[in-house]
């Protein structure tokens, strides 16, 4: 589904196929019916972030965009809304990313708020721009907020079984 | 790791230059797909590609279900079969009133020389899942064009008008609610047969009547019914209630909230109305901005008289 791009992200490989599996399973996790629209954290964008921040060859803008491309369709929102916001917060992480990373997990979870409540801004721009300006209020970026927390949650249940997927790979 | 393998500098474009690419094939792509019809087609492939992925999504909910329906008491079947045969009662006595004006309406309606209306065919479909943009009001349900569910078909429940089919794939259609803001719908006032346009605010339960004047015969409590002369929806529908009207002077219409008659925001199964297509005003997949467009308001407003009933 996502764009085998030979220059980018998803190269052939161990690694590579894992982080396509995960991100296959949190664009999953993100169609869930979810009770509380407000409460659902953007896990394709989290899961992303983890992986331009610990795995900077798998992801990439390539990636990012055809991620947004595919949550536009998921959200029925313009196509292009999310891709561009994915694009933009990627892009600002793998700026940031060598001072992100030398923070522990929680003060890491701080930057993540930080990405996800600018790509938040963007989409929410981008909706008002086009006239869509609904009611709205900040309980829209609570979205972020618990995204922010689920971080280092993210961080054990995408690196712990990696190695095992890898260890497994190797043999 | 097979990180030997990759080149230890990476070619191609640099990251800004990567940045600003994407970001110019965003903007290009929103600006086609808000203002050309190009990209439906496209969209329509892409949700169809993801629908497998969604329907394994539905599944733990659905499961969870089943076990909840299987652990029922026999007391609690009781007591529905109990109430769904009341129920039964009733509405048979309210069909068979029903069928008696059904019948004076028609013999009315060929004194007047009027067409019989079109009986159109229905289908019924279940909510699949509430689009997550919390800035649009739109629902997916689970028929689609291979089940004869087209884009401009309306879509009611057992109380009114619920929407207006906007999108739909080979197994799954996308439902743009009344609420939506934007969405104009043709409607009357049952009691007086004012005819005013009805429009979403965005709001999960209200509506607006934004262009009838602060002297127009309305009052709170006043049921809209749709007109029928946008060929789309047909006439009769209730639509909404009056809820609120603030009359100021110093306007020239009066500020008037109503709210929905159909459970919009709560049911999971609804009609699809399949009337045959009469005229392609409804094809405009965004209503919200086919608005601005002065000359499509107007399409949707006035009654082309060959729209009426091309093939009773």
């Amino acid at each position: 589904m996502i764009a085998p791009d030979p220059q980018a992200t998803l190269r052939i490989g161990a690694s590579g196929r894992y982080v396509f599996l995960t991100l296959v399973v949190a664009y999953g996790i993100y169609l869930l019916p979810w009770f509380q629209p407000f409460l659902r954290p953007n896990l394709p964008l989290i899961v992303l972030l983890h992986w331009c921040l610990y795995e900077l060859r798998r992801v990439g803008h390539t990636s990012a965009f055809a991620m947004g491309l595919l949550v536009d369709i998921a959200d029925g929102s313009l196509f292009g809304l999310n891709a561009l916001a994915y694009t933009v917060v990627l892009h600002l992480t793998q700026l940031f990313r060598v001072r992100i990373l030398k923070f522990n997990l929680w003060q890491q979870a701080l930057h993540v708020l930080a990405l996800l409540l600018i790509g938040q801004l963007i989409v929410m721009f981008l909706n008002v721009f086009q006239g869509n300006a609904a009611a709205v209020g900040p309980i829209y970026f609570l979205t972020s907020v618990v995204g922010a927390a689920l971080w280092p949650i993210v961080y054990f249940l995408l690196e712990v079984p990696r190695q095992r997927f890898q260890a497994e790979e190797m043999q | 790791m097979d990180s030997q393998s990759q080149p230890f500098f990476v070619r191609g474009p640099s990251a800004g230059a990567r940045l600003l690419f994407f970001m110019a094939i965003s903007l290009v792509l929103m600006v086609i797909d808000a203002r050309f019809n190009y990209l439906q087609r496209v969209r329509e492939t892409l949700t169809a590609a993801v629908y497998p992925l969604q329907r394994l999504a539905q599944m733990p909910g659905q499961a969870l279900e089943r076990v909840n329906g299987f652990f029922v008491t026999q007391q609690k079947l009781q007591q529905d079969n109990l109430a769904i045969r009341q129920q039964l009662l009733e509405q048979s006595q309210q069909l068979q009133r029903m069928k008696a004006l059904e019948a004076e309406a028609a013999t009315l309606r060929r004194i007047l020389g009027a067409k019989e209306q079109v009986p159109g065919t229905s289908m019924l479909v279940e909510l699949l899942h509430v689009d997550r943009n919390p800035f649009l009001r739109k629902i997916v349900v689970n028929k689609g064009t291979q089940d004869g569910v087209l884009a401009g078909q309306a879509v009611i429940d057992a109380d009114g008008v619920v929407g207006q089919v906007t999108l739909s794939s080979p197994f799954s259609s996308e439902v743009t609610l009344i609420t939506e803001k934007g969405q104009p719908m043709p409607v009357m006032v049952q009691r007086t047969g004012l005819r005013a346009v009805l429009f979403g605010s965005g709001r999960p339960n209200a509506l607006e009547l934004p262009f009838v004047p602060v002297n127009a015969d309305i009052e709170n409590g006043d049921v809209l019914v749709t007109s029928g002369i946008d060929g789309v929806y047909p006439p009769g529908l209730p639509v909404a209630t009056v809820s609120n009207i603030e009359r100021n002077a110093a306007y020239v219409f009066a500020k008037i909230t109503c709210s929905p008659a159909a459970g919009v925001d709560r049911n999971k199964f609804y009609l699809v109305l399949q009337v045959p297509r009469i005229d392609d005003t409804a094809k405009s997949s965004r209503p919200s901005l086919a608005i601005e467009k002065g000359e499509k308001i107007k399409q949707v407003v006035v009654p082309t008289p060959s729209g009426a009933n091309p093939n009773p």
